[in-house]
């Protein structure tokens, strides 16, 4: 890991990052883009290719690609996988009967060499909902727990409500500066 | 000839080297990011909470340790126990100025402890934070987490993890540390065994379970796509 950190950060270009948005359709991914960057939520519709975001941070670029959830479009999502800095995954925590779902997707991607030692956070979205899962039956739900070749973290958060969007993108800063 | 001892050197190096992995535990905000970033030698940096895992590697002397550092949120602890089986000792992390959690600490332990991974196995505690004015001393944290009964080897440290820029690292976190990889290194040859042979039967068990879940998902689909069918 230390070594592919390495070599990833030396083919970056200074004061910017790669980070991939992915999840199911319907896990809130735009939403919370959108929202990241104070646009209007109201009215989003599913994502059909994708969408790229640029954050600025503390005078750090973030280039941000947000591409479609839906079944159709996953086989496509490999397509991106190059020099990505930090994968940020996101799930409707309110949606336990789709989690083996989103385990298996999340399975199929980390297992990919491009995607070695990269970064991952896991949005635990649509926390305003009741009944949403918390962050450790998350972790076992989507077996984090097995991972050793890369950081990891989970951030609860409600692209609806705002909550645990900033503290996310902190951790994904810390990630790839 | 030089050559020749040179790598004669390398070979009883390599040998001699001993990989200790810890797991770095301990309610949130107790300081276990912070203590190891000190460790590390990065003191000047700022944590937040963590809900997840990150691996640090540190090389003391002929020992090469690999520290997970873990969250320690009420919401999170649940998963601690998947990562004993393949640690070698555990590093607890107590907030010594935080004493009205001492129950709760004194509980999430105890549920470390129960887990039969951890049979044998050494705690270094760290009674943290003695910095501020209101820190109990070591005598008070054994006595808030209970480690008179505890079965297993311990040792109690107080140290003061967060170092303020310019002042030295506290040289109790290392004499901590040495102590730890002392007892490791005493047992190392049978422990080490253990960890390696428990740490292969938990991954079996969870590449099973990942075999059933994809088995339940696929059934699912099958499912729907017959009741599309109909
Ligand atoms: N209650 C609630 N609803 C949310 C939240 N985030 C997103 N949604 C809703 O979930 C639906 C899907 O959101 P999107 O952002 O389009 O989801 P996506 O992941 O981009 O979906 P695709 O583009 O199809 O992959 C929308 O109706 C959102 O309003 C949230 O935090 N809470
Ligand atoms: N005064 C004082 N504060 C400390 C010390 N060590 C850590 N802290 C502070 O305690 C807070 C929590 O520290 P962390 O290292 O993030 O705690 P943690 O145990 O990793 O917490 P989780 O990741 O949530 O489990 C931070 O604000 C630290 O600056 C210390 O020795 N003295
Ligand atoms: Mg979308
Ligand atoms: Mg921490």
């Amino acid at each position: 890991m230390g070594l592919l950190t390495m070599i990833r950060s030396l083919k970056r270009k200074e004061g910017e990052a790669r980070l991939l948005v992915l999840g199911l359709d319907n896990a809130g991914k735009t939403t919370i883009l959108k929202s990241l960057s104070e646009e209007d939520i109201t009215t989003i519709t599913p994502t059909q290719g994708f969408n790229i975001k640029s954050l600025s941070r503390d005078g750090f670029n973030l280039k941000i690609w947000d591409i479609g959830g839906q079944k159709t479009i996953r086989p496509y999502w490999r397509n991106y996988f190059d020099q990505t800095d930090a994968l940020i995954y996101v799930i409707d925590s309110s949606d336990r009967k789709r989690l083996d779902e989103s385990h298996f997707e999340l399975t199929q991607l980390l297992q990919d060499d491009k995607m070695g030692g990269v970064p991952l956070l896991v949005f635990a979205n649509k926390q305003d909902l009741v009944g949403a899962a918390e962050a450790g039956e998350i972790a076992e739900q989507l077996t984090l727990t097995s991972i050793r070749d890369r950081p990891w973290q989970i951030q609860a958060c409600s692209a609806k409500t705002g909550t645990g969007l900033a503290e996310g993108m902190e951790w994904v800063m810390k990630q790839v500066k | 000839m030089f050559g020749l001892l040179y790598n004669f050197y390398k070979f009883c190096k390599k040998r001699s080297e001993r990989r200790i992995t810890l797991a770095l535990l301990g309610l949130d905000n107790a300081g276990k990011t912070t203590l190891l970033n000190t460790i590390k030698g990065q003191i000047q940096q700022e944590t937040s909470p963590t809900f997840g895992f990150n691996s640090s590697t540190l090389n003391e002397g002929k020992y090469k340790i690999e520290v997970f550092d873990l969250g320690g949120g009420k919401t999170f602890r649940s998963v601690w126990s998947k990562y004993l089986a393949e640690v070698h000792a555990i590093v607890y992390v107590v907030d010594a100025a935080d004493a009205p959690r001492f129950e709760e600490s004194k509980k999430a332990l105890n549920d470390v402890l129960e887990c039969h991974y951890m049979r044998d196995k050494a705690i270094l505690v760290f009674a943290n934070k003695q910095d501020l004015p209101t820190a109990s001393t070591v005598a008070e944290v054994v006595e808030g987490l209970g480690l008179a009964t505890c079965r297993n080897s311990h040792n109690v440290f107080p140290c003061t993890a967060k170092t303020p820029p310019d002042a030295a690292v506290d040289e109790r976190l290392r004499e901590g540390l040495r102590w730890l990889t002392g007892f490791v290194d005493r047992e190392y040859g049978r422990l080490d065994a253990r960890v390696q042979a428990e740490g292969e039967e938990v991954r079996q068990e969870e590449a099973r379970k990942k075999k059933e879940r994809e088995e339940r998902l696929r059934r699912q689909r099958e499912e729907r796509l017959r009741q599309q069918k109909e």
